[in-house]
């Protein structure tokens, strides 16, 4: 095998690679964390307010002596907010060697996919910020989007830069 | 007549392996065990001293241990570790 | 034992070895003398041999050249010059580079060349040299050495090869006579061939004096049983020939000690002309003294005798966070059983809450044990710098001297590596911006020299470390525009000098911090307040224009655990550090006034301090709008003061620090979180930090 033909078969190999996702739900959608990116999922808490966060930063929770940050994630998405109830969970998910919760709507099943089913994601067919997508898949007769936690969390300290140097002006 | 051929680098990263390597080679029927310091260019106290435990086992069992191919630097080893006396 | 064991540990203990051969290398430079050329000798001896046996067959062969250019320096063939330093701190960094990168084949030609270029010049001086020494003063007297060496059983582990260091111990000199112990060698089938069992006793004839000998054994000394005796003495006595004059030195050996008179000594000279006894003897026999003295002053003993056991452990500090958190644990539990303390009834309560106290005692002891294990001097890193600093200053072509001070400071082990990076980047500051170079500096009526000092000490349960330059101090004219150019602030806004320095470190300032172009090196001083803060410290800096600039970091000393009030505001609890807390109050309605422009203030004792509505602050519900129907906790930060208005005072306990990530808030009135006895989350209010947005605020 030549070169190239070998960087067709590592290609290959890395698109029918199969990973599983929990997905939530969010609204009416669904959506897809790596389950290898996840912690745990707790049912709803008492989370304590800090003074002083962006808006969809709820607050910190103690998770068995871990104090973790908590972030809405209908607020993140700048979706209307909603009334917690029995069916709102916290993902715990592990970020850049920091933990992070995201409080969901509900939880819902594990499921596998392949990489090649992932496709990309169409601007307008999301409601939330492409960059927070890796891409949409199908699974059974529903649609999950596969969301990259990385950049929601980067994208979080983004914010906090750009309000600091708001304040300074 | 089981001999062993030391590698260029025998110390104590690999000295177990000729510790098993010497176990194995005083089953074999003989009545020298030889062991070869030709190909030998690294090598530390460790080897020397499972070479004392195993000469006295030699003794032991009535065999000889024999070396083979020591340089002049192998040599003052061996007269360092008790191994051989000065002339 | 895999063979990634010795690899780790060599690879541990060499980055040690590598720094400590920087530093000294640097002082060889600055202050050349023997210690300095022997210490960097044994270093590059030790590397050697582990690269060897670790596998590094390159750092191996290179070291060797190395060594054998270093000997010739240490027998002062090669005198010591900046060229030769700079080609051994080349061959240093080499090494660094094979070990952690990998070698770099062209370099290592290029040096080995240097070095034997070196070599070769010298020995044509060599041969000069060693004709002058024939001519000159006898050589050193010759002397016998009886060594004992008794090797830890795990030695191998460490990489270390006792043939080896028996090697350069008999190339000291010719062995009278030698036995081999190998009584705790097992039998072959049983023995484990990476132990070590064999030990050895070693006649040694010898030109040197024992220094060197016990110089051979400087790194082993510690954990291994040497022992050295100089029986010089005894030999001679021995030997014959010699002996009156050998017996004459024992005598006098004796008068030395005090245990004989010079009367005494006379005697037994005459008595041995006559009857030819052994001087020992004769002291003996005539009572002059024991036996035991008379022994110990003829073997002039100098035993080097170390106990089997290190007096020193490594400990992996992955181990201690471990102790520390179980502590930490520990801590909230107590305050837990404390609640139901508090439930009981008297009588059980109290009893209860006694033992607790005492528990409590001992927890913070355990805590302070454990946190001093962790602290280490910073000296060494400040060192470090050194070698940074010459480059830099060589690159920028500036003269730069550093001091150090205050290195005995000690800190916590993972606050000094954190503390690393921003502290190279405020010394680069300094240099870059800093210090003018030497021809300004001489039109300023400046020494030429720039000095930059790194200062470091304790105060009030804080470590200060301060970077201090002798420089062109921070012009805040040039930091106004360049702030208005980046659009941070506004053409008309009228700041203090304090807040135009603050500039320096927001986001989007980059390493300008006086005069001079933006250097654009991307990483800003924010990025270095940020790291700081990370570890619960301050930053702050104070500049004169034209006098210089310093940099003063604040850190916490104990980083776990503090002790702290507890504080309610509506339905959050909220921490006050003890130390920062003054007295607490019930201010009366009178005692409240408002100042125009300043807000609220409130007197305490005989002084007007302003008042913080804590739930105001944090746009959080609160049961008490009026002071003077919650309660004030005056604290206190540097020189400023504040009452913080609360609900109620809940208690006072040990807590536990857990941090809060930087993305979380952007208050800097929070400095960290902490969980109750009951689970709940507490916040931890940074007394100065609370105090810096309120008078931004004010403002």
């Amino acid at each position: 095998m030549n070169a190239t033909q070998k960087k067709e078969a590592m290609r290959e190999n890395e698109r029918s690679a199969v990973k599983q996702y929990v997905t939530f739900m969010i609204g009416n959608e669904y959506y897809g964390v790596e389950v290898l990116k996840v912690q745990e999922i707790i049912g709803m808490t008492q989370i304590v307010y800090v003074p002083n966060s962006a808006d969809f930063m709820k607050g910190v929770i103690n998770l068995r002596g871990t104090v973790v940050p908590v972030v809405d994630m209908r607020k993140r998405f700048r979706m209307p907010e909603r009334e917690y109830d029995m069916f709102t969970v916290i993902i715990i998910v592990e970020v850049k060697n920091r933990m992070i919760g995201m409080i969901v709507d509900s939880v819902s099943d594990v499921v596998e996919m392949e990489e090649s089913e992932i496709q990309e994601t169409p601007h307008f067919a999301v409601k939330i910020e492409t960059d927070y997508i890796r891409g949409m898949g199908q699974v059974d007769d529903k649609l999950v989007i596969i969301l990259d936690i990385d950049k929601i969390l980067s994208a979080s300290d983004l914010e906090k830069m750009n309000q600091d140097v708001e304040e300074a002006k | 007549m089981p001999q062993i051929i030391l590698k260029e680098d025998i110390s104590i990263t690999n000295v177990r392996k000729l510790h098993a390597q010497l176990a194995e080679a005083i089953e074999i029927d003989g009545e020298d065990v030889i062991v070869d310091f030709t190909n030998v260019k690294r090598t530390d106290l460790s080897v020397y001293q499972v070479l004392i435990a195993f000469a006295r086992e030699c003794r032991r069992r009535r065999r000889i241990l024999k070396i083979k191919g020591a340089n002049p630097k192998v040599k003052e080893q061996l007269l360092l570790c008790g191994m051989i006396r000065p002339r | 034992m895999a063979e990634n064991t010795i690899r780790d540990v060599f690879l541990e203990e060499a980055k040690e070895i590598l720094r400590h051969l920087e530093t000294d290398l640097i002082q060889l430079e600055e202050n050349p003398n023997d210690d300095v050329v022997h210490r960097i000798f044994r270093y590059v001896h030790t590397i050697k041999g582990s690269a060897g046996i670790s596998g590094f067959e390159d750092v191996y062969g290179f070291a060797h050249q190395l060594e054998n250019m270093l000997d010739a320096v240490r027998n002062k063939q090669i005198p010591i010059t900046k060229p030769l330093v700079d080609l051994l701190l080349e061959s240093a960094d080499w090494i660094a580079e094979a070990i952690y990168e990998s070698p770099d084949f062209d370099r290592q030609k290029l040096l080995l060349e240097k070095l034997e270029s070196y070599q070769i010049s010298c020995a044509e001086g060599e041969s000069k040299l060693a004709d002058e020494r024939r001519n000159t003063v006898p050589s050193a007297e010759i002397r016998y050495f009886r060594i004992h060496l008794s090797f830890r059983s795990n030695i191998f582990e460490n990489g270390i090869d006792p043939l080896a260091i028996i090697e350069d111990l008999v190339s000291l000199g010719s062995v009278e006579n030698m036995r081999v112990h190998s009584e705790k060698l097992p039998p072959f089938m049983e023995m484990d061939p990476e132990k070590c069992y064999l030990e050895w006793t070693i006649l040694l004839k010898a030109h040197c004096p024992p220094k060197k000998i016990e110089e051979v054994f400087l790194f082993v000394k510690d954990d291994n049983v040497i022992s050295i005796e100089d029986v010089t003495d005894d030999f001679a006595v021995f030997e014959g020939g010699k002996i009156e004059l050998k017996e004459r030195k024992i005598g006098e050996i004796l008068v030395r000690r005090g245990i004989l008179t010079e009367a005494e000594l006379d005697e037994v000279l005459a008595i041995q002309h006559k009857t030819n006894k052994k001087i020992g003897d004769i002291i003996i026999e005539k009572g002059f003294a024991d036996e035991k003295s008379v022994r110990q002053a003829l073997g002039d003993q100098r035993k080097i005798q170390t106990r089997i056991q290190a007096t020193t452990v490594r400990v992996e500090t992955k181990k201690l966070d471990t102790l520390l958190n179980l502590l930490g644990e520990i801590v909230i539990s107590q305050s837990s059983i404390a609640r139901i303390a508090d439930e009981l009834e008297e009588e059980h309560g109290y009893r209860l809450k006694n033992a607790l106290y005492g528990m409590d005692r001992i927890t913070r002891e355990f805590q302070e044990q454990i946190m001093a294990i962790r602290m280490i001097p910073i000296g060494p890193t400040f060192e470090q710098f050194r070698r940074f600093v010459r480059d830099v200053a060589v690159e920028v072509g500036k003269e730069i001297k550093l001091e150090i001070r205050g290195g005995e400071t000690e800190l916590d082990k993972t606050v000094i590596e954190q503390i690393n990076d921003p502290l190279k980047h405020m010394i680069r500051n300094a240099i870059d911006h800093g210090i003018e170079s030497p021809l300004e500096r001489e039109r300023c009526g400046k020494n030429r020299v720039g000095t930059i000092v790194l200062n470091a000490y304790h105060q009030e349960g804080n470590v200060f470390i301060e970077i201090i330059d002798d420089g062109r101090g921070i012009d805040k004219e040039a930091v106004r525009r360049k702030a208005i150019e980046r659009g941070i602030i506004k053409g008309d806004e009228e700041l203090t000098d304090r807040q135009l320095q603050e500039i320096i470190f927001l986001p989007g300032f980059s390493t300008a911090t006086s005069v001079g172009e933006l250097s654009g090196r991307g990483v800003g001083m924010d990025v270095v307040r940020t790291n700081i803060e990370a570890l619960r410290g301050t930053v702050e800096i104070y500049s004169i224009p034209g006098k210089g600039t310093t940099f003063r970091i604040k850190l916490p000393l104990t980083l776990a655990i503090i002790e702290g009030m507890i504080v309610r505001v509506g339905k959050n609890v909220y921490i006050i550090p003890l130390l920062s807390i003054v007295e607490s109050l019930q201010p009366k309605k009178e005692t409240l006034k408002t100042v125009e422009g300043k807000g609220e203030v409130i007197l305490v004792r005989d002084e007007y301090v302003p008042l913080v509505r804590l739930y105001e602050h944090f746009n959080i519900a609160a049961d008490c709008v009026n002071p003077w129907e919650s309660l004030v906790v005056v604290v206190e930060s540097g020189k400023t003061k504040i009452g913080i208005m609360v609900d109620d005072l809940v208690g006072q306990q040990q807590i536990v620090i857990k941090s809060l990530d930087h993305f979380i808030t952007k208050s800097r009135a929070l400095s960290g979180a902490a969980i109750m006895g009951d689970g709940t989350v507490a916040l931890i209010i940074d007394v100065h930090g609370l105090v810096g947005e309120i008078v931004s605020v004010g403002d």
